[in-house]
């Protein structure tokens, strides 16, 4: 077996990847010295690369990084209650508009009805005020441009 | 198979992202070492290190609604960390073309002290002088790999590279590194 194919192996045994049988091959193979020296490079390999430093980072940068991240949150959370805040004003604001704009419509005396201002939801008061509004603003019928400048 | 995200990561994550600044406290207490020896080993200095270990966990911040909260953090915080350290590598190459191949002014402070060097063992000399050889992308293939606990594919994920092409480099480097280790490992035996 190469020096490659051995390290992979002792690899894959290390880390657990070979099955029952295969690990138990391998634990005999390892009896011969040059396996055995293989093995060992492995380990040690492993074992220095585990121990790699640092350990830590230094206090003072994770002190510096705990304080902005902090801040961060905090000023998270109070944008996160304005725009809740806000977001509870404009649907209240929405709401009382749309609520006013049939009475709003029907007074004005120019509502022409139609499917798009019917579909509204409150187009019905729109039409139960029609009448009304009809009376508080009567609207002429208008004379054609010819009519008015010809003075008829 | 896909791996899980631990307890301790579920409930941090969930903590994280109700604006508990005590999770955020514990997030940056339990990944710093990580990120901090990653953004190392890659930059090779340690002022650049702490600048990268900053900018990661800002980023950390503002991408958490992205945090797959199905997959451990590990993996995803050694991204992050992995693309900030690309970006600065990347950025520092241009500067340097830009000056046309004028010397950085920043001294090279490496990534262990002096003091740290003198007690270095033969075998941790060689170590280092090793890593010092390989590619930023290779040394951090190798921290994600050994020193963080990573698997190929979690290492796959964190630097976007095929699981196939993480396995060769990481043989390779190994096999490289076992080479110089050999007549240590002989003479110690």
């Amino acid at each position: 077996m190469s020096d490659e194919a051995l390290m992979e192996r002792c690899e894959a045994y290390l880390e657990g990847a070979l099955s029952g049988a295969e690990a138990r091959r391998f634990e005999r193979e390892l009896t011969l010295e040059e396996n055995a020296a293989v093995f060992r490079q492995v380990l040690l390999m492993r074992q220095l690369l585990a121990e790699l430093p640092p350990d830590a980072a230094p206090e003072d940068l994770v002190a510096r990084i705990e304080a902005e991240l902090i801040g961060a949150v905090a000023d998270d959370t109070a944008k996160e209650k304005r725009e809740r805040r806000m977001s509870r004003l404009s649907v209240a604001l929405w709401g009382t508009s749309w609520a006013l704009r049939g009475p709003a419509m029907a007074l004005s005396g120019n509502a022409t009805g139609g499917g798009r201002q019917a579909l509204s939801g409150l187009g019905t008061v729109r039409y139960a005020a029609g009448p009304l509004a009809g009376r508080l603003a009567p609207e002429r019928p208008r004379k054609p441009l010819w009519r008015r400048l010809l003075g008829m | 198979m896909t791996p899980r995200p631990s307890d301790e990561d579920a409930q941090l994550s969930r903590a994280c992202r109700h604006g508990d600044s005590r999770a955020w406290s514990r997030l940056v207490r339990r990944f710093s070492p990580q990120v901090y020896r990653l953004a190392l080993r890659m930059l090779g200095q340690r002022q650049e290190a702490e600048d990268a270990c900053q900018e990661v966990f800002v980023r950390i911040h503002r991408s958490f609604d992205t945090y797959d909260a199905t997959r451990p953090l590990s993996p995803w915080v050694s991204r992050i960390t992995y693309n900030v350290c690309l970006r600065r590598l990347q950025r520092a190459a241009a500067r340097r073309e830009s000056q046309n191949g004028a010397i950085d002014e920043r001294p090279d402070d490496g990534t262990r002290s002096p003091e740290e060097r003198a007690s270095m063992s033969e075998v941790e000399q060689v170590l280092e002088g090793y890593l010092d050889q390989l590619s930023a992308q290779d040394r951090a293939l190798l921290v994600m790999r050994y020193r963080d606990g990573l698997s190929d594919a979690e290492v796959a994920e964190a630097t976007g590279m095929p699981v196939g092409t993480v396995k060769t480099r990481i043989f390779r480097a190994r096999a490289r590194l076992r080479e110089r280790l050999a007549p240590l490992v002989r003479a110690e035996t």
